[in-house]
């Protein structure tokens, strides 16, 4: 309750400073609203692909599908009032290459990019390391030059080198920025609708965007889930043998809810990602702006704004990019100059954490589990031992060189893509699941390797 | 104007106070924490547990899962599990709510049977018996 009114005195004070906070403030209540419901469902995303393939459970799959679900009809709403905020992704073999880093990554963090934010809200130490290491992973990788450079083919450096960009971003320098410049700007990226010439009409973004890329998806996928991995139990525990079509359907509604918290979760997560691309774009339609970036100009803060005076403001649900910004902000202060890259030079900019509307919705996230944790009394501080220490900060660093190579995490990449009709999202999770198989694969050999290390000493 | 910052002055005061408060227990139950030990244990035990709502039950093993991240306690329950006969109960002390939640799903693919989740004052008992059995009530 404490931490409730301190954001309440928190945004009555920022709005007392200037009313225009008001854009800013969106992203915190977003962020706290997301942090309660995803500590009340207990919602992992990590768990959705890992444990599919680490115990066989499809419970935490089952209700991402149904935030999938959910988030893609608000979403063709805001799309059809004409205030969506979203941008497609380019699709490319990045994205399989830097999702299959990512999903490794989580075996061994024990949570995604959002899951880490909502454990740290619970006290879990082991979180908060590996949000330190996400973001400054992150910030290393789009910053870093020297023998990196040799990473990147010489036809990305050409490709580069004839966009013609401003001489302080040092395009040739840097393999990030020639990655970026030299390979992502030669991709395109679209919606479905888009693809087909249907993107201004209400059938396109209705039929392509919602149903071909978000519903049949997650139809199909829950079909497979139950056929795969809960039909067995199921026809078990009713005693059925010969199914009707009528007990299927029965089985794949039972499996839908066998989590209600988790269910529940789902549906409140996919209506409240669509409100907020609502909110954020109402909002940029009546400050007249296209970026948080502008408005700040306006309220006379200039430090740490992009070479185009814009700031990252995604106007929905994202996590590692501001992450990246605070680990890039800490490096600007220390002295290592981070604004000579694509990444935050052209076009994120780094603002003072304070001024980072985005940052401010992932701390909403730590603060609303942690009031979700409290209030059911959940909260307790976890410390790290070694050896789960050692794990976040690598796995951490590997979501963080994934989430920047496949140009966002689970959030920015998959959720937030298939719901508004990009199909990368789905090329984002094929590679997560990747990933992730060979995680269980390396986590298990561990813990076996360890056990069998130890055995003499605990007698088991 | 002046009135308004009072106002604001002492509302924060307040909450300092209550936190101050609140982080002396927390930090103290975080020393108490700080004599590390490896997380993710299985002990050998035969004890009867008095479980509320199902009375008495013999547990053979209890795997001790605090501080442990997931997917740890679940692949420690699945192994422990492939350990005891059929028939035989396990206890599972978790303090991640996220993997508490998921037990009871857990229990049905491994074959076995979620007795109860118990709610301890710093962490939660699972409790599974091998095999599948009526739900007790």
């Amino acid at each position: 309750m404490g931490v409730f009114l301190l954001v309440v005195i928190g945004s009555v004070w920022a709005l007392a400073q200037d009313s225009r906070f008001l854009y800013l403030l969106v992203y915190v209540w977003f962020g706290l609203a997301y942090g309660v419901l995803l500590q009340y469902g207990r919602f992992c995303m990590a768990s959705a692909v890992r444990d599919l393939f680490a115990v066989k459970v499809p419970r935490m799959a089952v209700g991402m599908m149904i935030a999938v679900a959910l988030y893609a009809l608000v979403a063709t709403v805001v799309t059809l009032a004409g205030f969506s905020t979203f941008h497609p992704n380019a699709m490319g073999w990045h994205i399989v290459i830097g999702a299959a880093i990512f999903g490794f990554g989580i075996v061994f963090t024990g949570g995604c990019a959002s899951g880490s934010l909502y454990k740290a809200g619970e006290g879990n130490m082991n979180s908060m390391l590996v949000i330190v290491a996400i973001s400054f992973s992150q910030a290393i990788v789009v910053t870093a030059s020297g023998w990196w450079d040799s990473l990147v083919p010489q036809s990305w450096i050409d490709s580069a080198a004839a966009k013609d960009m401003p001489a302080e971003l040092t395009v040739n320098e840097g393999w990030f920025d020639i990655f970026t410049a030299g390979y992502i700007w030669d991709l395109k990226g679209s919606t479905t609708a888009e693809a087909f010439g249907m993107a201004e009409t209400a059938t396109g973004i209705v039929l392509m965007n919602t149903m071909l890329t978000a519903i049949l998806p997650v139809a199909i996928i829950l079909v497979a889930l139950y056929v795969f991995y809960y039909r067995k139990g199921h026809l078990r525990r009713t005693g059925k043998t010969a199914p009707s079509l009528g007990d299927e359907i029965a089985g794949i509604w039972a499996m839908c809810i066998s989590s209600k918290n988790t269910a529940l979760a789902g549906i409140g997560l996919g209506i409240l990602a669509g409100l907020h691309m609502y909110v954020t774009g109402a909002l940029r339609e009546h400050y007249d702006i296209f970026n948080f970036g502008e408005l700040l100009v306006a309220m006379g803060y200039t430090n740490g704004l992009s070479i185009q005076d814009t700031v990252f403001d995604p106007g929905y649900w994202y996590i590692t990019t501001q992450e990246a910004q605070w680990g890039g902000w800490i490096m600007q202060q220390l002295g290592i100059n981070s604004m000579d890259s694509i990444f935050f030079g052209l076009d994120n900019g780094l603002p003072n954490p304070l001024l980072n509307a985005p940052g401010f919705m992932s701390i909403g996230i730590i603060l609303g589990a942690s009031v979700m944790a409290l209030a059911r009394r959940e909260f307790k501080w976890k410390l790290p031992s070694w050896e789960t220490a050692f794990f976040a900060i690598v796995g951490g660093t590997l979501m963080g060189i994934g989430a920047r190579l496949a140009m966002g995490c689970n959030i920015g990449a998959f959720f937030a893509t298939v719901t508004n009709g990009d199909p990368s999202g789905w090329v984002f999770l094929f590679g997560m699941v990747i990933g992730a198989y060979v995680g269980v694969k390396a986590f298990t050999w561990y813990m076996d390797w360890n056990d069998a290390r130890k055995g003499s000493e605990c007698g088991l | 104007m002046f009135a308004k910052d009072k106002l604001m002055w002492h509302a924060t005061c307040l909450l300092m106070r209550v936190a101050k408060r609140r982080m002396r227990v927390q930090v103290n139950s975080l020393f108490d924490r700080l004599h590390d030990r490896p997380a993710g244990m299985a002990s050998l035990v035969n004890k009867d547990i008095d479980v509320p709502g199902l009375g008495c039950v013999h547990v053979v093993r209890s795997v001790d899962c605090l501080g442990a991240m997931c997917p740890r306690p679940q692949l420690l329950t699945m192994k422990v599990l492939g350990e005891v006969g059929s028939g035989a109960a396990i206890e599972v002390v978790l303090d991640n709510p996220t993997a508490v939640e998921g037990f009871p799903a857990l229990a049905q693919a491994l074959g076995c049977t979620h007795l109860a989740t118990v709610r301890a004052p710093d962490c939660w008992r699972v409790y599974l018996r091998k095999g599948f059995f009526k739900a007790v009530q």
